[in-house]
């Protein structure tokens, strides 16, 4: 008999025996709960399934509460590559990856993460797709920066919010933020991507806007109360189409924009 | 022992017609194709079951999970088993009917010994795993596939080897048998449906 079946043979067993061992005890082990954030990322090097970080992470949340989202008083969100949505609704994490490869191929380059630092909740994604739900209502500023991926904002609710930066070099932005009372500060800064932003005021309040379309696309929509809000634009080549509220209670509203080659549009 | 059972199982997959050959000389007993059957049934299951399980091990608990997954991959084999004797004896009948001379014990063992030819689910199955679930589903159907193929050549040469007659005609019986188990349940599964509906 010829030496090379008995090698197929012992392959053959050999992965048939793997199989079974997998299926009983291979799952559990990668789906243990680890101990804190960053247990987490080595804990999925470890395993084997893409499948798992997403309960991984609304194990660590709900469990373990190493992210305490209630008490979050600032999102920061930096988007790479992959895709972040952040949601209204129960407290809830959930990341895919994109092509469902390892979210954290290079361990010490993280596709992902998310971390709490003094009431700020830091999510840095370069790969993948994160859903992100969270109780906006104690919010007080709000981070966005795209690199080249796709980020959904939509939130309800953030009397509290006062300050909102923006800034997109090449991806897309989407972002609807209602019940604003506070906002004082919004900074968008446009690079090359194309952004979407619907703002919703509440009620009445002073602040300034700050608009800058280097080349992409702004789709600026203010709706609400804008009694004294100050949208000061600058359009180096991009497109921004500003619609503010019909209705000023107040004169003090006004629109500086100053193009060098773009096209501004203000209804 | 050990030695001659994995060159069994390469022999199986490689040249399944000296294997049944040696084993009717030789009146091996039915105990290695079983295992065979056993692990082959028990190692696919455990490999389509492993992203399955690693799902839900955070809802039911580590220990729960991996106790439902032992039972599933276990037991899957030992239903196997269980197949392997009924399909053996189906598929011995179809031969003898086809004009097959081996007996019930030479059948089952080229039965037995062919399903070794689905060990490529397992590899298959893990690596896309790696690319998610649905990969994981890809992988699985591609290695049925290969398996299917592997497992159908080994069974035509050990079957014609042990009836004694042409490969088409073991070709011919399987597919037979196939359509016998396949009616079978088919009958059975609508005097299941019409009971329910009453």
């Amino acid at each position: 008999m010829p030496k090379s079946n008995l090698i197929l043979g012992s392959i053959a067993l050999v992965t048939l025996l793997v199989g079974m061992a997998s299926g009983i005890a291979f799952g559990p082990r990668i789906s243990e709960p680890l101990g804190d954030v960053e247990g987490l990322f080595k804990g999925f090097n470890t395993g084997f399934f893409s499948m798992n970080l997403e309960f991984i992470c609304k194990k660590r949340v709900y469990k373990n509460d190493t992210l305490d989202i209630d008490s979050i008083k600032e999102i920061i969100v930096r988007v790479g590559s992959g895709k972040a949505s952040i949601t209204q609704g129960e407290p809830r994490i959930v990341v895919y990856t994109l092509s469902g490869v390892f979210c954290n191929i290079n361990p010490s380059k993280p596709r992902w993460s998310v971390d709490v630092e003094n009431d700020s909740l830091i999510v840095e994604l370069n790969g993948g797709i994160l859903e992100l739900y969270i109780p906006a209502g104690q919010l007080e500023s709000l981070d966005v920066r795209v690199e080249s991926g796709i980020v959904d904002v939509w939130l309800d609710d953030l009397s509290r919010l006062e300050e909102s930066r923006v800034k997109v070099e090449s991806g897309i932005v989407n972002i609807n933020l209602k019940g604003l009372s506070r906002l004082s500060n919004y900074t968008v800064k446009v690079e090359s991507g194309v952004t979407n932003i619907d703002l919703d005021f509440k009620k009445a309040n002073g602040g300034d806007v700050y608009i800058d379309v280097s080349s992409g696309q702004l789709n600026m929509d203010i709706n609400g109360y804008a009694n004294a809000c100050l949208a000061s634009s600058y359009i180096s080549s991009g497109f921004a189409s500003i619609d503010l509220p019909s209705k000023c209670t107040t004169g003090d509203l006004r629109v500086h924009v100053r193009v060098l080659s773009g096209i501004a549009s203000i209804e | 022992m050990v030695q001659s059972y994995l060159q069994d199982l390469g022999d199986a997959l490689l040249n399944p017609r000296e294997l049944i050959a040696i084993t009717r000389v030789e009146r091996r007993s039915l105990t290695a194709p079983m295992v065979t059957v056993f692990i082959t049934i028990s190692g696919i299951i455990g490999a389509f079951w492993t992203p399955i399980h690693s799902v839900i091990a955070p809802y039911t608990g580590v220990s729960l999970s991996s106790a439902i997954s032992a039972l599933i991959v276990i037991g899957g084999g030992f239903v196997g088993v269980v197949g392997w004797i009924v399909l053996g004896a189906v598929l011995h009948a179809v031969s003898r009917l086809l004009g097959g001379e081996g007996e019930l014990e030479d059948t089952l063992r080229a039965l037995g010994y062919s399903t070794i030819g689905y060990w490529i689910v397992v590899p298959l199955t893990l690596v896309f795993s790696i690319m998610g679930m649905a990969s994981s589903m890809i992988g699985f159907m591609a290695g049925m596939i290969l398996g299917l193929i592997w497992h159908l050549y080994s069974l035509t040469q050990g079957l014609s080897e042990a009836q004694g007659y042409s490969p088409l005609r073991a070709f011919a019986s399987i597919i037979i048998t196939v359509l016998v188990i396949t009616a079978v349940a088919a009958l059975l599964s609508g005097m299941v449906f019409l009971l329910a509906m009453v």
